[in-house]
């Protein structure tokens, strides 16, 4: 117990983070402290912005601050095509490469049963719902994880049938690696994977 | 490879041990319970990150401290120096791996490293104990000498396990799951098949390695075999066994949806060890069981030496209390010189006529979770 409340209120804020045990709550909380008033309304301020600014895109369930996303409400990013992925991060990720022209559908999760998360839980029926139309390709880009396959499995017998063609990543050697440095898993994955040249 | 120095801190009844290890054998010797055993556990945690059976790290936390460590040298066959430390804080929940300063993770990356073949009572359930006994330890000596195998081990398990909680949802809420339980079939086959597949394969190589390793140890009066049964007959290749895979599991759907949970699968092998054709769990002598399960550990040590580039250590706990004397003479006869050794004993008369003690055999007296002088142990 501290002695004073407030700063016993903030600990016990800080470690209801994912993450934050009582002790990093505690260190962050000695920090706040110390801060000059300017500092820690800017970081109160960011906190309370982002609850009132960022919403969900009705389209795509990525995070965004404006209804439809600027990536959705883009007329020059190629509309047959869409990319499937499992959180905003991974958007992120894609968006840096600035290779993909095309949208996104964020699922919010994969499958994974022990979680109690089942399709029911993804924003399956919403992607369902978008690509009556005119879409051609839909990418399924999960984790590399046994979830992610799943999911990636799922989607691929809801969607076939639809007629639309159905892609998903590669699996592979990183780009820049050595053979030596690889681990041994991935580099079997990508010899059973391997093509014809 | 060779384990050249080891200090243990708050470790067990250990509060500061150092010890230098000769090249072959090291016995370690005291009475019962002065923390012999122990030292193979902090040795298990530097080639393999945990206990050999300990069921976690708090517990192996020397009483009333707050940390413990454990920091090895180990010295390749090509002379490479890594120096190995774990560190486990009862504040942190997570204990760190150390190899030369840099933190390793995850954990199974270690796995086969440093490889080690660790014999002690803990694996009598191996010869005696359910079928999960044997799967164990099967799958642990092909993960030390594939990580590959690894892999595909920690996902079907965790594949079987959300496929079980879709059969047992499906069972309590009385629904049909299909659809859902198909999109983890695929990885079920895939690993499935790879498993069962390597499993044959490793049954095979390692039969005649076993028969070898017994005969070591008791002539050939006795002849060990072991036979893999997984849930085919036969197969041909990884691609057969996933067909016959498959066609199981639809077969099998109604049965799975009825009991709640994944029925076919190699989570369900066997491996039977005979004795003269005659099944060791059912038939076996304590002798023989004993004799069997130094055979697998010894057989388990030829496998990894053959696989890894490394020559595995070999610990060696109480076992020579349990064997007649001549198997006990046979097992000393080679132990120390095909790599090296750990022995810990209560008894110092099995090894005084047998072995010269040396620089490269040596004898550590253990009283109290100490290293003291040999006057202040009484060892038979
Ligand atoms: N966490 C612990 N803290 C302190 N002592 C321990 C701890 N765990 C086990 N011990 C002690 O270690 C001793 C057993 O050591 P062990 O190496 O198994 O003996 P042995 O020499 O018979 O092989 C016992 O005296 C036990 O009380
Ligand atoms: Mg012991
Ligand atoms: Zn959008």
């Amino acid at each position: 117990m501290y002695t004073a409340e407030s700063i016993e209120q903030l600990v016990e804020e800080f470690s209801s983070l994912p993450g934050i045990g009582r002790k990093s709550a505690h260190r962050l909380a000695m920090h706040i402290l110390k801060l000059p008033k300017p500092d820690v309304v800017k970081i109160a301020e960011a906190l309370v912005n982002v609850k009132e600014r960022i919403n969900y895109c009705n389209i795509c369930w990525n995070f965004t601050e404006e209804n439809p996303c600027r990536i959705c409400s883009n007329h020059n990013r190629n509309r047959s095509l869409i990319c499937v992925v499992e959180d905003p991060n991974d958007v992120i990720a894609i968006e840096k490469t600035h290779e993909y022209k095309g949208l996104y559908h964020v699922l919010g999760d994969a499958l994974s049963p022990l979680d109690g998360i089942g399709p029911e839980d993804l924003k399956i029926k919403e992607l369902l719902h978008r690509i009556e139309g005119s879409v051609q390709e839909i990418i399924l880009a999960m984790n590399a994880s046994i979830e992610g396959e799943a999911t990636t499995i799922y989607l691929s017998r809801l969607l076939k049938p639809l007629g639309m063609k159905i892609t998903r990543l590669a699996r592979g050697i990183p780009v820049g690696s050595d053979l030596e440095f690889t681990d041994e898993a991935t580099l079997a994955r990508a010899l059973q994977s391997r093509t014809e040249v | 490879m060779r384990l050249t120095t080891l200090r243990l801190q708050n470790f067990r009844n250990h509060a500061e041990s150092f010890f230098e290890f000769g090249n072959n054998a090291n016995l370690i010797l005291g009475e019962n319970g002065q923390g012999k055993t122990n030292i193979l556990e902090a040795i298990s945690y530097l080639c393999l990150t945990k206990s050999f059976y300990a069921s976690s790290d708090a517990v192996v936390l020397r009483l009333g401290t707050e940390f413990f460590e454990q920091e090895g040298t180990f010295v390749s066959e090509s002379g490479n120096e890594n120096k190995v430390r774990v560190a486990y804080d009862k504040q942190q929940t997570q204990k760190a791996y150390f190899i030369n300063k840099k933190s390793v993770e995850p954990f199974s990356t270690v796995i086969g490293k440093f490889p080690v073949v660790i014999c002690s009572p803990e694996h009598n359930p191996i010869t005696s104990g359910g079928p999960e006994e044997r799967r164990r330890f099967a799958d642990f000596v092909i993960s030390q000498a594939s990580s590959v195998y690894l892999k595909s081990l920690m996902e079907y398990r965790r594949v079987i396990k959300q496929r079980n909680k879709i059969l047992l949802d499906a069972r309590i809420g009385n629904m049909n799951p299909s659809g859902l339980l198909e999109s983890w079939d695929e990885q079920l086959l895939q690993h499935g098949a790879t498993l069962t597949h390597r499993r044959k394969l490793f049954v095979d190589g390692f039969k005649n390695i076993l028969h070898s390793s017994y005969h070591e140890l008791v002539g050939s009066e006795e002849e060990p075999q072991i036979e893999y049964s997984p849930f085919a007959e036969s197969f041909s290749s990884e691609d057969d066994c996933r067909r016959l895979l498959k066609t199981l599991l639809v077969q099998n759907r109604k049965e799975e949806l009825r009991v709640g949970s994944t029925l076919i699968g190699p989570h369900r092998d066997e491996f039977v060890f005979t004795v003269n054709g005659l099944d060791l769990r059912k038939y076996g002598s304590q002798g023989q069981h004993k004799t069997f399960l130094v055979g697998l550990k010894l057989g388990e040590f030829f496998y990894l030496k053959n696989l890894c580039n490394e020559t595995p250590l070999l610990l060696l706990d109480d076992i020579f209390s349990e064997l007649d004397e001549r198997r006990s003479k046979r097992l000393l006869d080679f132990v120390g010189t095909i790599s090296q050794t750990f022995i810990t004993s209560t008894s110092v008369k099995w090894f005084e006529p047998f072995v010269e003690f040396n620089h490269t055999n040596r004898k550590f007296f253990i009283k109290n979770g100490s290293v003291v002088p040999e006057e202040e142990v009484i060892v038979a």
